[in-house]
């Protein structure tokens, strides 16, 4: 690839016009003529200099004739840097690839239509600017690989699918592609860049360098508003059929209508009220005798992204948790009693493991970890505490009081700024806990009833989240949070199981409250163990098996069948049964991705080398760029060096003034 | 009335080119000198009546002598036998300078030796007693006075056989002949006076010191009179072989400016030592530089 480029090079031949100041410069040089002469002794110094300095104005005058002569060849033949960003794109001899968003947040609409015109519009731009003789390469995702095309003008070609954006193949493509030719190219990507999107440019960049310069045309909606549904879930049997998770973007809403749907029929309703930039959890009870095995949760709201406003559910999915606990045996000994003895279907199985055995293979087949007096952390435990991996769990902490382990239960408490401020509180007089406080969520729907002989004698102080059970003195017994990783923690104040700080276990609230905390922990986990997302291939569960197995749609439609493939998917958001040669069938919810509705923005930051191959440009700076040529030739600078050499030959040239004139007159008679 | 500095019979230095006998030349522009100025520098020097003569026209009417026009009712003229008490020296700068000529076949040097035997000629003509000193940077030749026809043609050989070279010592050789003198004379100096301008005052004053008349004459190129150029010029030191390379332009100016602060100061100490100082230009006839110097010692006397 060379330095320069041009766009008009036929006027470099303007560049023979530098013979002309040459011509001018030998042709006025005076050859010095020998002169033996008396002295020297007045020419000495002054004369010398201005000699000098007489020679070097010549000199400088010339090059500046040449330079001005150069810079107005140049200014018409228009250069430019090939490896510049914006010049690549419209050199004549260059390929042009686009990649248009195709995910489903590029159907956000805004104004009259969606974000998917606003890209439609921009490649149009690109493709009115491009010259005839660029090449035009537009990428197919189903073939992943750019196609050659004659321009970039779209008649519904380019539509949106579900999954995530396959942003590392784009890259690769691009690169397999433009290392094949030996035309200059520029990648154009046009997109809202959401969240993953521009992770994956990051990701892509961090690991590799495309080299070829990439425009970014940011066509995110700038004051974005939405109201979707994050999850659903089938919580329990009658009454309640579903638990759904809301979340509001970009404004408040009130009032909006949910339904459920079961069987083909409306079975629950609810209606919400959203804050700006918060969640909801609804709990919305069925009606009588439905019991729920699969189904849909529907928002009604008139929001600019309605892609998420449907969310597919099945009960199969949280029929049964495995329930993980980690910490001494015979300390933790009545957890374990108390899951096992409550409703039989619900904790299964429930595993108990010392801290330094755990593995990572036992906390990740466990829906809920519950670590009870924890004092040293094994790398596992360390890897969940501090957030490395283990998503969508509920995690239940009780701290390790007796030994004085503060490091780990400040770990173990890891999250808001308290971690450094953790006290053990004690009183003379034992606390008693409120058990059960109907008022809390926790208890909501429990029969009013005080626990009078549980007690209190060492709690820790404070704990994170909100609290969720209180002793009579107000301080708090348990609290909960959820963090970015789907993690739903509850932090309990005294160990839960045998201890010497409280008697929680023989009182006959205990196995209630165990219940209660472990659901509702599990409530707020984001997400599904074995959640499948549209559009995003996963590993074929039949891929080893014999028989493989057949997938129907909700209108028991043969769509695919699984044998040897070895990944499949779901194109679209729905309820499929998925059955296995010779065994029962199964319902699975597919659901968008949760990253592409959630309509978080962001431009990509690079570090290294991807900060020099793309540039980040909002839509209409980028439409400007196209419009007046800025940054694609070095217009501005020749400009300015154009009139810097006019200066300059204005202030070397040698005027003949009359005394000039008149002098030489004198010196030729 | 044809003026006598502007007549075409003037010999011009390039009319006397081809003569290669300095004798000759000398000659020549003594009888020219004479025969245009219609007075004689034969007379006026000395007070001893010699015999009379016909007064011819053009003649100065002082020396008629009006006893003998009442007498015998014509104009005689009384002449005077010129009996010398004068001890001329002429100082003769013969460094490579002098050997610069913007004209052809004239340089300074020439110029110079050709006015020094016209002027050693009309001296020894008076009856004066004349002796030539000729240096570079130091003195090369010295020549007593006398006042001997044969003196004549040995100062003129000398002269003849000199050839310049060397580089200008003008103030150590007047200061030279300063310490060698004893009686009151003349010394006439002949140099283009490219020294340092100190050291030639301090010689001249060393002279006029020693009762000394001086004549300084300075002889230049029209070129070092007026320095003309359109090329850039790589310009030859005739004495040190320096070589500087210069704009004409430039040049011409500094070296008119240069020139000017130097003769000024020099002339400047002349005046104040009531030294002669004339300038004679290398084009300029010899008949009109010798009577201009002869002219200007007759007003003084």
């Amino acid at each position: 690839m060379s330095a320069l480029s041009f766009f008009q090079p036929i006027y470099l031949w303007g560049l023979a016009a530098l013979a002309l100041p040459l011509a001018v410069h030998l042709l006025n040089r005076k050859r010095s003529r020998r002169l033996d002469f008396s002295t020297v002794r007045f020419f000495k110094d002054t004369a010398l200099r201005a000699a000098k300095m007489r020679r070097l104005r010549r000199i400088a005058l010339l090059c500046a004739r040449i330079l001005l002569i150069a810079t107005i060849a140049a200014l018409f033949s228009k250069p430019y840097d090939p490896r510049a960003v914006f010049s690549t794109l419209v050199d004549p001899g260059g390929s042009v690839y686009c990649w248009i968003d195709p995910t489903k947040s590029m159907e956000y609409r805004e104004g009259k239509g969606a974000v998917l015109l606003k890209a439609k519009a921009v490649a149009d731009s690109i493709d009115k600017k491009l010259s005839p003789s660029s090449r035009r390469f537009l990428y197919d995702d189903a073939r992943h690989a750019f196609v050659d095309r004659s321009s970039f003008t779209f008649d519904g070609n380019v539509v949106t699918r579900w999954g995530p954006p396959d942003i590392e193949t784009m890259l690769r493509a691009f690169n397999r592609q433009r290392r094949g030719s030996t035309r200059t190219a520029t990648l154009v990507v046009i997109s809202d860049f959401q969240e993953n999107v521009s992770e994956g440019f990051e990701a892509f960049f961090r690991a590799d360098s495309a080299g070829a310069p990439i425009i970014g045309v940011n066509v995110a909606p700038a004051t974005p508003w939405n109201i979707g549904i994050l999850s659903a879930l089938v919580r329990g049997r009658h009454p309640t059929l579903a638990v759904t998770t809301l979340a509001a973007v970009g404004k408040d809403f009130a009032g909006a209508g949910v339904s459920v749907i079961t069987g083909g029929m409306r079975t629950g309703h609810d209606a919400v009220t959203i804050k700006k930039g918060c969640h909801a959890t609804l709990s919305i009870p069925g009606s009588d005798g439905a019991e729920p095995n699969t189904g849909l949760v529907m928002l009604d709201a008139d929001d600019p992204f309605p892609c998420d406003n449907t969310r597919f559910f099945t009960a199969e999915a949280s029929s049964s948790v495995r329930v993980l606990i980690v910490g001494d045996s015979a300390n933790s000994f009545p957890i374990a009693a108390a899951l096992r003895c409550g409703e039989t279907s619900a904790w299964r199985p429930v595993i108990m493991r010392p801290p330094r055995t755990v593995s990572y293979e036992d906390i990740d087949s466990a829906r809920v970890v519950i670590l009870n007096e924890v004092g040293a952390l094994s790398g596992p435990l360390l890897a969940l505490c501090e957030g490395r991996s283990f998503s969508n769990k509920a995690v239940i902490v009780s701290p390790c009081i007796d030994t004085g382990a503060t490091m780990a239960t400040a770990r173990l408490f890891h999250f808001s700024n308290i971690r450094d401020n953790i006290t053990f509180a004690s009183h003379g007089a034992p606390c008693v806990p409120l058990l059960p406080d109907t008022l809390t969520p926790l208890w909501k729907g429990f029969p009013r009833f005080r626990e009078t002989g549980a007690v209190v004698r060492r709690y820790v102080r404070p704990l994170p989240g909100n609290t969720i059970l209180s002793l009579d003195n107000h301080a708090p017994l348990a609290a909960h949070a959820a963090d970015s990783a789907g993690r739903s923690w509850v932090f309990f104040a005294v160990p839960i199981g045998f201890s010497s700080t409280n008697n929680l276990c023989e009182t006959g609230m205990y196995v209630p409250m165990m219940d209660r905390i472990v659901r509702y922990s599990l409530e707020s986990v984001c997400g599904e163990m074995e959640q499948w997302v549209a559009g995003l291939p996963r590993r074929n569960p039949y891929l080893k098996s014999r028989t493989g197995a057949l997938v129907y749609d909700a209108n028991n439609h043969r769509i695919a069948q699984w044998e040897k493939q070895p990944s499949v998917v779901f194109i679209e958001p729905g309820l499929y049964k998925i059955q296995p040669m010779g065994a029962t069938s199964r319902w699975v919810a597919v659901n968008p991705d949760s990253q592409e509705i959630t309509l978080a923005y962001r431009a990509p930051g690079f570090v290294g080398r991807g900060k020099k191959c793309m540039v980040f440009m909002e839509n209409d700076e980028f439409l400007h760029y196209l419009k007046t040529d800025k940054g694609f030739f070095y217009a501005y600078g020749l400009w300015g060096a154009l009139a810097l050499l006019l200066f300059a030959e204005i202030f070397l040239w040698e005027r003949r003034t009359e005394k000039n004139a008149k002098r030489r007159r004198e010196e030729q008679s | 009335m044809e003026n006598s500095f502007t007549s075409p019979r003037l010999l011009k230095p390039q009319h006397l080119t081809p003569i290669r006998s300095l004798t000759l030349r000398a000659r020549l522009i003594v009888e020219g000198a004479m025969a245009g100025l219609h007075k004689s520098p034969y007379h006026g020097f000395s007070t001893e009546f010699l015999e009379f003569r016909p007064y011819l026209p053009g003649e100065s009417a002082r020396r008629i002598d009006w006893r003998k026009f009442a007498k015998s009712d014509r104009t005689v003229t009384r002449l005077f036998e010129d009996e010398t008490n004068l001890y001329a020296h002429i100082l003769l700068d013969k460094s490579a300078s002098m050997r610069f000529s913007s004209i052809p076949g004239m340089n300074k040097y020439d110029y110079a030796k050709t006015l020094a035997a016209s002027l050693a000629w009309v001296l020894i003509r008076q009856r004066d007693a004349v002796g030539l000193r000729i240096f570079d940077e130091r003195e090369t030749l010295m020549v007593p006075p006398r006042s001997t026809n044969r003196h004549l043609q040995t100062i003129i050989a000398r002269l003849d056989q000199s050839r310049p070279s060397g580089t200008t010592r003008c103030g150590d050789a007047l200061s030279r002949l300063a310490a060698t003198l004893t009686k009151r004379g003349l010394c006439i100096v002949i140099s283009d006076l490219f020294d340092d301008p100190g050291e030639i005052i301090l010689g001249l004053r060393h002279l006029r010191f020693k009762k000394q008349d001086v004549i300084v004459l300075r002889v230049a190129d029209p070129m070092e009179e007026r320095f003309v150029a359109t090329a850039p010029l790589k310009v030859h030191d005739l004495e040190t072989g320096q070589s500087l390379s210069i704009d004409a332009v430039t040049a011409a100016r500094y070296f008119s400016d240069g020139t000017a602060r130097h003769m000024a100061a020099i002339e400047r100490a002349c005046r104040d030592l009531r030294i002669d100082f004339e300038t004679v230009v290398t084009d300029e006839p010899f008949q009109r530089a010798l009577v201009r110097v002869l002219d200007k010692r007759r007003k003084m006397f």
